[in-house]
């Protein structure tokens, strides 16, 4: 009985709610048709602002009423005397104060608040940071709130050295605040810049920021806040755009230029240009070697035959010139001598993979943190943030020396966090090509990075030169990233996850491609190799595309360059 | 999974986005007549991808868009409300979706664009001067579905959205605000609309928006935030533009949205579920929280 009796209150209680609903919808209907007409008819009138405040209090998303009412405010500024003004704006900000007491998140609300502020001849700054407060106490995350006080900030002048104390004092109460953390990374910059002009934070105003996070992943150790603050505080300025390597070779004859960042050539004011023996080459046509995109690192250009005579030596002059402007017009320049005889000639800079250098006082202030995050690893085992800030630290301080263990907590992680498993794995084979690029400068011919655990690849660029690969017994899914091997003859992709080729089309000078164990099995998949011109060798071995005679056949069609078909 | 009863739920949202358009006397449809432009464009989209499109008033949508456009070239949420690009853009995306661009003054849809935008390469939302990527985003995309992109300052315009990329590889609604799901979503989408993705630090924006995936294996928008079905769909949609869907347990998203929604079959799904959920979950293009 008692079942019923409540099944028949709520079917009342629907029926009430339906009829105030119905009621409402009227209301509401009528009142937006006698707005319009008013709108309409052009009257900018009290009454406009009276019947859009009742409509807009429990429907602050309708912004066309918005729209009316800046409309009304924006006549009452252009024909009313300052005091009358003033009075209008000051109940404009009073009526939204109520609808944010409502609705806090209200994009309408928020915009409109923004928009009479600046509009009215007297706003009250002051008043305004407060409410700041207020809501923000309310609700630390509100990004509208906090959106709103940068531009309260932004207008009434107050120092960017007020606003990190205003995020001291919020961190200071509570340590789970994206939002304060996040802001300090503007403000830090902007009060302590670097004298380096990297756009980072003073040295020394970074370690004592490193206490603070401490102080705070040391209280709640599962707050993400604190730790993403901190994997920035590790972080490095920004790369600037510099010529990096360049190589020439006499067959094919060609030049190659690998810049520090992407930029797309002949556009944005950047423009590449080679000169051999200080004779400028006339037009150089520059062609991407990264696929399926206008901005890349590696620029090739095949230089016009009898350029470059077939023995003689020769010196090879890069030029790239950037700049917005012609006061801010940048030139730099990279050259190398192809000596008489040799083939080809490469010349790099020095790139840091790994960390760059570091003064004592960094050292030893990341050596305690290391330090007390092992000991947080201790307190709260299988915390993966302690875990993956350990083994930040480690690359920061000793990456090479290190690997090993890097290497174990990233595998640690994957069992701990296993949602991420894959962004682990990912990024230890990044590290893995850090060291491997750091040790190897002057990268050989023939590379080696066989069993090595790669789920992915990155930096190719930097293995442009290289002649021969093995990337043998990996764990690679995708090697769209081999576009950039544009001197690879020898490549050996056995023993990994590759259901397709793509990326290993157009690689100008590959002969010989081992591609064993895969799991090719279509002629799609390795349609992309019919454009490697030089590809005499395929190995297909162990792929489920070499038990399929149809699928064989097709292969051989789309492939004649190929001499040597290895399929069993 | 496979025991779910997928082709009854199916229908299910089928029937309810069919039958919408009837029920003009609704609460639900009064109030939401403001964004009624991008609701249509969600309602057919959905349908689009389960194969119904047919079940739509093709003539009387089309219809009610060119009612839409105003003599400035925008276009409004619907009749009497003001032109604004968010309703533009889902304009554009319903014509393109019935291949009916002819239906509007595409000349115009252009000017009204591109004068939206400011010296700094930003956009505002309509005349009154709100400034957020969003627009940033609807600017773009419309203009590329008219293929007219080079009647705006392309250069400007990504400047400015970079100036709104943050310490966490994210992006904000203006320079100086935090990063927020759906914020990343259109600066990202923007970016690779104009083919400029190479400027998101991937690695470092994918860890971001693999650490929105909680336990229970949904996905919130921001850091030590609640999940919901509206943010999986900024944050899957971001990973996946960037190349790293695989960063997160894709297993686990399906069987939370399974558990919320009575789910099946695939990653395509999470667009169904996200444009079917539109009233319910309130996802809005002007109001994600």
């Amino acid at each position: 009985m008692h079942g019923r009796l409540k099944v028949r209150t709520t079917a009342e209680q629907q029926e009430i709610k339906r009829k105030e609903r119905a009621e409402k919808v009227k209301k509401f209907q009528a009142g937006l048709h006698r707005v319009f007409q008013k709108r309409d008819a052009g009257e900018l009138d009290a009454e406009a602002l009276q019947i859009t405040a009742q409509l807009l209090a429990g429907n602050p998303d309708v912004s066309t009423l918005w729209n009316y009412r800046r409309a009304v405010l924006q006549h009452y500024i252009d024909t009313k005397s300052e005091d009358e003004v003033q009075a209008a704006c000051v109940e404009e900000l009073d009526f939204l104060e109520s609808c944010l007491r409502v609705n806090p998140k209200s994009y309408g609300v928020w915009h409109h608040r923004a928009w009479t502020l600046s509009g009215a001849p007297r706003p009250d700054w002051t008043r305004e940071l407060q409410l700041c407060d207020k809501f923000l106490e309310y609700d630390e995350r509100n990004f509208h709130c906090w959106d709103h006080r940068r531009f309260v900030v932004k207008c009434s002048g107050v120092s960017a050295e007020a606003e990190l104390e205003f995020t001291d004092t919020k961190i200071s109460t509570n340590f789970s605040n994206y939002s304060s953390w996040y802001y300090r990374s503007k403000l830090l910059p902007i009060v302590h810049p670097a004298t380096d002009g990297s756009g980072r934070v003073a040295e020394a105003e970074l370690l004592k920021e490193f206490q603070l996070v401490q102080n705070a992943f040391f209280t709640d150790p599962n707050d993400q806040s604190a730790w993403f603050y901190h994997r920035w505080l590790l972080g490095k300025g920004e790369q600037r755009l510099a010529l990096d390597c360049i190589h020439i070779s006499r067959d094919p004859c060609r030049a190659s230029v690998r810049l520090t960042k992407p930029v797309k050539l002949g556009h944005d004011h950047v423009s590449l240009s080679i000169s051999v023996d200080g004779k400028p080459v006339e037009d150089c046509r520059w062609k991407n070697a990264t696929r399926g995109s206008d901005y890349g690192m590696l620029w090739t250009y095949d230089v016009p035959r009898g350029t470059l005579t077939e023995r003689g030596e020769h010196v090879i002059t890069a030029e790239l010139s950037s700049g917005d402007n012609d006061d801010d017009d940048k030139r730099l320049s990279l050259s190398c001598t192809l000596p008489a005889d040799r083939g080809e000639c490469k010349m790099a800079m020095r790139t840091s993979f790994c960390r760059s250098r570091m003064t004592a006082a960094k050292t030893e202030t990341l050596t305690d943190e290391l330090e007390s995050c092992k000991q947080l690893d201790e307190l709260e085992p299988n915390n993966k943030w302690a875990l993956l800030t350990i083994v930040l630290l480690m690359r920061a301080l000793d990456p090479l020396g290190r690997e090993a263990e890097t290497l174990d907590y990233l595998s640690q992680l994957s069992e701990v966090d296993p949602y991420r498993g894959n962004y682990y794995r990912d990024l230890g084979s990044k590290f893995i090509m850090e060291n491997v690029l750091e040790q190897q400068q002057h990268l050989e011919d023939k590379v080696a990075l066989k069993d090595k655990g790669l789920t992915a690849l990155y930096y190719t660029e930097y293995l442009a030169t290289v002649s021969e690969l093995n990337l043998a017994s990996n764990k690679l899914t995708n090697v769209s990233q081999c576009c950039h091997l544009q001197c690879v003859t020898k490549l050996i992709l056995d023993d990994n996850e590759l259901e397709s080729c793509v990326g290993l089309g157009q690689l100008p000078l590959l002969v010989e491609l081992s591609l064993q164990n895969n799991k090719l099995s279509t002629v799609d998949a390795v349609a992309p190799l019919s454009t490697c011109p030089r590809l005499e060798r395929l190995d297909l071995r162990g792929n489920p595309m070499a038990s399929d005679c149809a699928v064989v056949e097709s292969v051989r069609a789309a492939l004649p360059q190929v001499r040597e078909l290895l399929l069993v | 999974m496979a025991n779910l009863p997928s082709v009854l739920f199916l229908e299910k949202h089928i029937n309810y986005i069919a039958a919408y358009e009837n029920k003009k006397d609704d609460y639900e449809y009064v109030m939401t007549e403001y964004l009624r432009m991008s609701g249509i464009y969600w309602g057919i989209t959905a349908m689009d991808l389960m194969h119904q499109l047919d079940m739509m008033d093709k003539v009387q949508i089309i219809a009610f868009v060119k009612q839409c456009q105003h003599k400035c070239g925008g276009i409004s949420s619907s009749e009497n409300h003001d032109p604004h690009l968010l309703y533009t853009l889902s304009a554009v995306q319903i014509l393109c979706t019935y291949d009916a661009l002819d239906t509007i003054d595409a000349d115009l849809v252009v000017d009204y664009v591109k004068g939206l935008q400011q010296p700094d390469g930003s956009f505002v939302g309509d005349k009154w001067g709100e400034v957020d990527t969003r627009f940033s985003f609807c600017a773009l995309a419309c203009l590329a579905l008219l293929h007219r992109l080079e009647a705006i300052d392309v250069n400007k315009a990504v400047q400015h959205i970079l100036a709104c990329r943050n310490f966490d590889g994210g992006f904000g609604t203006r320079p100086g605000s935090e990063s927020h799901a759906g914020q990343i979503y259109c600066c990202v989408g923007a970016l690779a609309i104009v083919g400029r993705l190479h400027e998101v630090d991937a690695d470092l924006l994918g860890w971001w928006l693999c650490e929105r995936q909680l336990p229970s294996g949904g996905l919130n928008g921001r850091p030590e935030k609640l999940p919901d079905v509206c943010y999986s769909w900024w944050v899957l949609s971001s990973l996946t533009i960037i190349g790293r869907l695989h960063w997160i347990d894709k297993v686990q998203v399906l069987s939370t949205f399974l558990q919320t929604s009575h789910w099946s079959k695939g990653m395509m799904c999470t667009y169904k579920l996200v444009l079917l959920s539109s009233r319910s979950q309130g996802m809005q293009m002007n109001r994600y929280e």
